[in-house]
């Protein structure tokens, strides 16, 4: 098995071995054979009278030292990655919050609100009055009700929750007592309830989780619809993705993490400083590139290229051509500032919450932004100084992508067609079948699978059965890379009919060329947009989440982020496909209320698959299964699919 | 057999790959030598997803016994174990172990580039005093069974 899908990137591994630099795969095969208790999530680390491990096979011990069993135990720890997944994303959601808050009271001069009229829809959605009230005191109300989405004391649910489900959706979740409240305090409750000596039901334990990953869904729906406010929401942008995106004519700078706030000031100082890269010899000035999610923010508002996503992230320093690499927060491997230091590449920090021994830390916040910015580029053009020409080496493979699909932009696109109603062209399209059914794709690589291999064969197989295909995070990274998200390929691989509409909507567009079959709505975060688009054809057709022939797969997953992902999106009724079987198989009982139990109280349940053919193969299975329910699919019985 | 000592014998089935063994092997070296790198004298592999413990068999005319040019690997009791003080290093029966469970730790006492052979003795102290071997004690699912 190669370490990637797409084998331009093996140059680079193998100069990686020359150079006796050691890779995530290399450190992957150090660290095998790896811990079956703690691939079976039966280790509890989490009172001193511990670690406790429960045998699985049956003649050791059966409980830990406290009397928990295998599924409080499994329990505990996976609503424990949950809480943390949710404290990442809303993390992320609450600090643009808190730059939009400071925007309105006029206490930064470093953000602007440029997106006005989606400022005034969030308003509208979160059922704020705008009338007679100046735009600062528009975004201060809206910034005021997203923070108050972390911190409230009465039981009703977040402004972000209960404003942008189906009401039935909304009705379900308070019925089974999750519909959040305060995304922070749901944390709070996972580690409370988790502690030694406190929640020991694991159903119980379970709901929580429920609850504390729909923390993760608000806190995503903030971070999505705040930057789209601050920075404008995505257009159709055309782009351009992979290693081969490094020039080596420029001053290379690789945006890394996963916050807009830093990455978008980056872009315009840059802008600025071109002719001092230029002076110092490089004479394509300077390049910005993306890594992962900030990669994705920056690709979708600005059209910067798209280098890499998550498991490849070393291999852009491996190019010899990288000056700096500028991060902010999540997935960033520690490594970096290593393999950088073999380098003339310079590693930048930029977060207080988020350092590196080895890197240079340069604080950008909200008042000295635009200064240090400045700061890290001049390094990085001083750096361009000191490239080694003999240790450049960068991939020639780069592909076509066009990105920038909001559920806004795509909205649009459709009321060119059908301006009284913009969604009825979709919606015919799916009844007739032109449209099968969607899968949205997300979640990361893993370096136990092949890079990209499950997200890239996957698709081939949905878009032949004429299933359109949406991506974000490093789902979108991968497609993105390998040739998916460009017209060429929806002529070479989407099903006849798919191919018809999406060629009348490219038309549509202006564009002269289908649009792509894999369409790029932005980074992990923006998975609040499938969510909108999903919503908003539900209300139409007057059904709820569980009913659509949509279906969400994490075929890579890695993250605890992916975890709490997965469980939000199964908690709001969509079926959702991963790639491996999380730490959960030491306990039956868990892994039978993730895989069908949820499906009787939610219509959303977890598969787990690790063949990519065959997954695909179940969720067009699973999709049939919803359309002939719907009564759309009149020729298939349930019993035959699958 | 014949010996007085218990033996390991191994399950895959049962192992996790959690190198409690490992662990269990290297905390008893280090409670009894200083002079030399602490080095596990039990492996836990993978291979084709079955994960198992690779240790010394303790072989019938063994090879690394055989070879050694100074006599500092012996049999006695069926247990094939390694004088060291006698071993100069020569690394002959790391080459010639079959199963690969013979390596070499370096003087950490001096600033020398001497070696020595590091190979399980089956914790003969620990067994002599009514104690199993530590791999086994540690093993959390019994994948090392004692014959």
């Amino acid at each position: 098995m190669g370490n990637c899908y797409d084998t331009s990137n093996n140059c680079l591994i193998n100069k990686a071995h020359d150079e006796n630099i050691d890779l995530v795969w290399d450190r992957y095969e150090k660290m095998k054979p790896q811990c079956g208790f703690g691939e079976m999530g039966i280790c509890c680390r989490i009172c001193l009278k511990g670690p406790c491990r429960i045998d699985p096979y049956g003649d050791g011990p059966k409980e830990g030292i406290c009397g928990a069993d295998a599924d409080t135990i499994v329990a505990r720890n996976l609503v424990r990655m949950i809480a943390s997944g949710t404290a990442s994303h809303s993390l992320h959601g609450k600090e643009i919050a808190k730059t939009l808050l400071h925007v309105a009271k006029g206490e930064t001069d470093n953000y602007k609100v440029k997106d006005i009229r989606k400022l005034k829809n969030i308003a509208e959605k979160l059922n704020i009055d705008t009338e007679g009230k100046t735009i600062n005191q528009i975004t201060e109300e809206v910034a005021m009700a997203s923070l108050m989405d972390y911190s409230r004391l009465e039981n009703t649910p977040c402004n972000w929750l209960s404003n942008t489900l189906t009401k039935s959706r909304l009705k379900k979740l308070t019925d089974l007592g999750v519909a959040l409240n305060n995304i922070e305090s749901s944390v709070t409750d996972i580690m409370s309830r988790t502690h030694m000596g406190t929640d020991a039901d694991a159903i119980n334990i379970l709901l929580a989780g429920l609850k504390c990953a729909l923390g993760d869904y608000v806190g995503m729906q903030i971070s999505t619809n705040l930057s789209d406010t601050l920075f404008g929401t995505p257009e159709p942008i055309i782009s351009e993705s992979n290693l081969g995106v490094i020039n080596e004519n420029a001053v290379n700078i690789a945006v890394h993490g996963h916050n807009p706030l830093l990455s978008e000031i980056i872009v315009d100082v840059a802008d600025e400083m071109e002719e001092e890269a230029i002076k110092a010899g490089a004479k394509d000035g300077i390049n910005i590139v993306g890594v992962c999610c900030t990669g994705n923010e920056v690709l979708l508002r600005r059209g910067i290229p798209l280098a890499t996503n998550f498991l490849s992230q070393e291999l852009a320093i491996l190019t010899g051509a990288l000056e700096a690499m500028v991060v902010d927060v999540q997935c960033i491997m520690p490594s970096l500032a290593k393999i950088a230091s073999c380098y003339h590449t310079e590693l930048f920090t930029t977060m207080p919450d988020a350092k590196i021994s080895g890197a240079t830390h340069i604080e950008l916040n909200e008042k000295n932004s635009v200064e240090n910015a400045r700061v890290i580029i001049k390094k990085a053009i001083e750096k361009y100084k000191m490239r080694d020409k003999n240790k450049v080496l960068i991939p020639k493979r780069k592909s076509k992508v066009i990105a920038g699909f909001s559920t806004e932009s795509i909205i649009k696109l459709l009321s060119k067609i059908d301006k009284e109603r913009p969604l009825k062209p979709i919606i015919d399209n799916i009844v007739n079948g032109n449209i099968k059914g969607v899968v949205l794709f997300a979640g990361c690589n893993n370096v136990k699978i092949m890079q990209d291999n499950n997200f890239v064969t996957m698709a081939k197989k949905l878009l032949d059965n004429n299933i359109l295909i949406l991506a974000t995070g490093c789902a979108a990274g991968a497609y993105a890379k390998n040739e998916l998200m460009n017209s060429e390929a929806t002529f070479k691989y989407a099903g006849e009919k798919l191919k018809e509409v999406l060629t009348l909507l490219g038309k549509e567009a202006g564009l002269d060329v289908p649009l792509p079959p894999v369409l790029h709505m932005g980074s992990c975060v923006d998975n609040s947009r499938g969510v909108d688009l999903a919503v908003a054809l539900a209300n139409e057709l007057g059904v709820d989440l569980d009913q659509l022939p949509l279906v969400a797969s994490a075929p890579e997953l890695m993250s605890e982020k992916a975890i709490s992902i997965g469980t939000w999106v199964a908690t709001i009724g969509l079926p959702v496909h991963i790639g491996m079987l999380p730490p959960v198989g030491g306990s039956q009982l868990t892994i039978d209320v993730l895989t069908s139990k949820l499906k009787e109280l939610l219509g959303g349940y977890f598969i787990v698959e690790e063949n990519p053919i065959k997954a695909a193969n179940k969720l067009i299975g699973i999709i049939k299964e919803k359309r002939v329910d719907l009564g759309i699919e009149p020729t298939a019985k349930p019993s035959e699919v699958v | 057999m014949g010996s007085k000592f218990k033996f390991l014998k191994i399950n895959p089935k049962w192992c996790l790959g959690c190198k409690n063994c490992e662990l269990a092997c290297t905390s008893r070296k280090a409670e009894k030598s200083s002079e030399y790198e602490i080095k596990t004298n039990i492996y836990v592999t993978e291979a084709n997803n079955i994960k198992s413990p690779i240790h010394c068999r303790h072989c019938e005319d063994a090879y690394c016994e055989k070879i050694c040019p100074v006599n500092a690997i012996k049999s006695n009791d069926e247990v094939v174990y390694l004088d060291s003080e006698k071993c100069i290093g020569c690394q002959m029966c790391e080459q010639a172990c079959p199963y690969g469970v013979i390596s070499m730790s370096k003087s950490i006492s001096d600033n020398s580039n001497k070696k020595i052979a590091s190979k399980c003795d089956l914790c003969l102290d620990r067994q002599k005093n009514n104690q199993s071997p530590a791999c086994y004690s540690a093993c959390p699912v019994k994948a090392i069974e004692l014959i």
